[in-house]
């Protein structure tokens, strides 16, 4: 496993069509210096078995970007995602994994710091929490 | 090896003559469904061309069919490997759920995990790290904060247990770090997922040092009690069923009991009946408070039916006809409470109910049977 000094996190950002993030982008997949963007149509795809798999499969950190409440495209899908990430957040927590490891943002829109401010401090935090005990490197 | 399924499980004995199909009570709401079909169609064919058939999944195991058989089939084990193959040749069942239960499993198998599961224990309850007792608690507290909205209190069924034992003067030892038994791995064929979280549960078990194992789960108990000395040999250990444990209890001390005026009928889970032959206990237990008026639903001990999904597969549209008809069988005793012994029962049951289009004067209460002895002891 990692030093922590020299620990690059595993990010993954899921970020809805309509937030505003990657809109221009055909790519469903984006690369990121720090973290991996994944778009989906509607965060009303995100499910706690999602974010759970992402986990599972050794990231550090996970993001979720989506409209705030209220403001979703297809009027509730964005509802059953902040749901969703609460419910991971417990999970994480019982699994002694910390559910800080999860971050949403749903009022991304109404935030002046931008994308790489977001990312930045949440890069930092997941490096302060050490990395995933299941990543596999 | 599809030959071997057929050899180990008798299934080249099938007759033919579909007692399993007319009692199985999948094929009842879902005609496509026959056991029957699905032994014969591999023996007539055993090049695998069944591993494909998705109604492999459709299969409660709830052990029904093969009490009935005429020619002795172990149907149930041929579900078990026939769906090992299967998903070994990428063929799975319908996961509900998204396969979340899945991701925990294969995260709480995990080695470099320190889990924070004991939350639930509150400072009223006794917990001992020398006892000769040990509390299973299994995936309680997760599947208590998955269904935080059936307001089924699954947590409270662990609070309850430790303190019935209390009430019994044992204070039993938890563990920090045990994990799923992996029944549900094992019935849907991940055989290699089942093995890596009994793996780390025999370890930390024999580590415990104790005599004897509580579970308020039947699937846990059944995994502990058959499955485990297949791939483990024999841990030394005695595995109880909480209603078990307060049978005996009851019969050998006398105990004041507050008296409880309700009226209460019972689901035999298929793993604590049939499988155990656990019928009595649970019926010791509840005939031991006083108030409680008991009835029996038509369908109940050796022919009780299953509350509808196993193993959180193929949960469809006949598991919810399933639990709708059953919950309505017992509201039809008369009865207003609907107890259980087994948490996936009482969140089938509970979920049932959440349905829009549930008949409301088929509405009722279900709870597990340690939360209302534990009433009836004073209650948390
Ligand atoms: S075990 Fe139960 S669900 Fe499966 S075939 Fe037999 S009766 Fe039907
Ligand atoms: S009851 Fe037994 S013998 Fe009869 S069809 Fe079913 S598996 Fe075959």
């Amino acid at each position: 496993m990692n030093q922590r000094s020299d620990f690059q996190p595993k990010i993954i950002a899921f970020a809805c069509h309509w937030c505003g993030i990657g809109r221009n982008e055909i790519n469903p997949v984006e690369e990121f210096p720090k973290f991996k963007l994944i778009k989906l149509l509607c965060t009303g795809r995100i499910s706690s078995a999602l974010l759970l798999k992402t986990f599972e499969k050794g990231a550090d950190g996970v993001v979720v970007f989506g409209c705030p409440e209220g403001k979703c495209h297809y009027n509730f899908g964005n509802k059953n995602a902040i749901k969703e990430c609460k419910l991971s957040q417990s999970m994480l927590d019982l699994l002694g994994m910390n559910g800080k490891r999860l971050r949403s943002e749903f009022d991304f829109f109404d935030q002046d710091g931008g994308l790489d401010e977001i990312m930045d401090e949440f890069v930092q935090n997941v490096k302060e929490l050490g990395p995933n005990p299941l990543r596999i490197d | 090896m599809i030959t071997d399924i057929i050899k180990k499980t008798k299934a080249y004995f099938c007759l033919d003559c579909g007692k399993c199909t007319a009692i199985c009570p999948v094929t009842r709401y879902n005609r496509s469904y026959s056991p029957r079909k699905l032994v014969i169609k591999t023996v007539n064919s055993p090049d695998g061309n069944t591993l494909s058939d998705e109604r492999l999944w459709n299969c409660l195991s709830c052990m029904m069919c093969q009490l009935r058989c005429p020619s002795g089939i172990d149907y149930i084990e041929f579900t078990k490997l026939m769906r090992k193959d299967a998903r070994e040749s990428g063929f799975l069942g319908q996961s509900t759920h998204g396969n979340v239960f899945e991701s925990l499993w294969k995260i709480m198998a995990n080695t470099k995990i320190n889990q924070n599961r004991l939350n639930w224990v509150t400072s009223d309850l006794k917990v001992s790290d020398n006892s000769e007792y040990l509390y299973f608690v299994g995936c309680l507290p997760y599947f208590d904060q998955f269904f935080s909205d059936l307001n089924a209190q699954i947590i409270k069924i662990a609070q309850s247990t430790v303190k019935i034992l209390n009430f019994f003067g044992v204070e039993p030892k938890i563990l920090k770090d045990e994990c799923c038994c992996g029944h549900d791995l094992l019935w849907t064929g991940d055989l290699d997922g089942f093995k890596s979280l009994a793996e780390k549960n025999v370890k930390l078990l024999k580590d415990a040092n104790v005599k004897y194992v509580i579970t308020t789960c039947p699937e846990g108990l059944v995994t502990f009690r058959f499955d485990y000395p297949k791939f483990f040999g024999d841990l030394g250990i005695k595995f109880l069923h909480i209603t078990e444990f307060i049978s005996e209890k009851i019969t050998s001390e006398r105990i004041e009991l507050k008296p409880l005026n309700k009226k209460v009928t019972y689901q035999d889970p298929c793993r604590l009946g049939r499988y155990l032959g656990i019928y009595q206990q649970p019926r010791e237990v509840i005939g031991s408070i006083p108030g409680i008026e008991f009835k029996e639903m038509e369908r109940s001990g050796r022919k009780s039916v299953c509350c509808g999904t196993s193993c959180w597969t193929n949960c469809d549209r006949y598991s919810k006809l399933m639990q709708m008809d059953r919950l309505k069988e017992a509201k039809s005793t008369g009865a207003e409470l609907l107890l259980t012994a087994c948490p996936k029962c009482l969140i089938h049951f509970s979920c049932a109910q959440k349905d829009e289009n549930y008949p409301e004067e088929n509405r009722i209460k279900v709870a597990d049977l340690t939360t209302i002895f534990c009433e009836a002891l004073g209650g948390i």
